[in-house]
């Protein structure tokens, strides 16, 4: 998961590269949305905490 | 301040971003330090915390572009703190080796602070913001920028694949692709 969060963020270079910078930014939210959803689901469940 | 020392403000973030990242690699590689999940996100973090100034090369100052590195800023805090507070009980262990007396942790969670801090600046500064939407910019700067960072982001992807496929152990000791038969690609 964490190649394809770090591949999006290739995406979104070449995208804002190639000139398209609402493709590159909705890529970005795309992929940091993702990141939050894996931080609190997977990055954290070895770890026994309380919220 | 004038827009195009702004953009070359961005400019030497983009390499600051990139230096950070490049130290990375050189504690896995020649002090050996694997990353932990946490760690990779961090990186991801600090490689998304380039998109802002990148998009702000591109296209011209733009507090939207700002965002976006506020958004991966506040991510990789989160990220950098919870990794602090794991190991900030003493005789509780650590992750890594120090680096000048701070572990990669400690020192991440500073940078990720000081970069709210510096774009929270650069939005102060209304004079630079650039009104059109089009790409107004397509000069050496801009591809020396964009150049370095996808550069330094294709190796990172390629050793996260190399190291963890789908999911990384909590505490990687090697790379899963070359010495592991449980590697999987997908859950």
């Amino acid at each position: 998961m964490s190649t394809i969060l770090i591949s999006l963020l290739i995406l979104a270079m070449a995208i804002g590269w190639y000139g398209h910078r609402m493709g590159a930014i909705w890529v970005s939210v795309l992929s940091i949305v993702l990141a939050i959803i894996w931080f609190i689901t997977h990055a954290t469940d070895s770890l026994n905490i309380n919220l | 301040m004038h827009p195009e020392l702004a953009r070359k403000i961005n400019l030497i973030l983009i390499f600051l971003v990139a230096g950070v990242i490049s130290g990375s690699l050189a504690v896995q590689f020649i002090i050996g330090d694997l990353p932990c999940p946490l760690c990779i996100l961090q990186r991801y973090a600090m490689v998304g915390m380039a998109i802002g100034p990148l998009l702000n090369l591109r296209f011209g100052i733009r507090p939207r572009h700002l965002s976006v590195t506020l958004m991966f800023a506040l991510f990789g805090i989160a990220v950098s703190v919870r990794q602090v507070l794991l190991h900030i009980v003493p005789g509780n262990g650590n992750y890594g080796a120090p680096v000048f007396g701070m572990h990669l942790y400690s020192w991440s969670s500073l940078i990720f602070f000081i970069a709210l801090v510096v774009t929270a600046l650069l939005l102060l500064f209304e004079n630079v913001w650039s009104s059109r939407d089009t790409p107004r910019y397509n000069d050496k700067i801009v591809h020396i920028g964009f150049a370095v960072m996808i550069l330094i982001t294709v190796p990172l992807a390629a050793l996260t694949f190399a190291e963890c496929g789908w999911r990384c152990p909590d505490n990687p000791v090697n790379y899963l692709l070359f010495h592991s038969p449980d590697f999987t690609i997908f859950p």
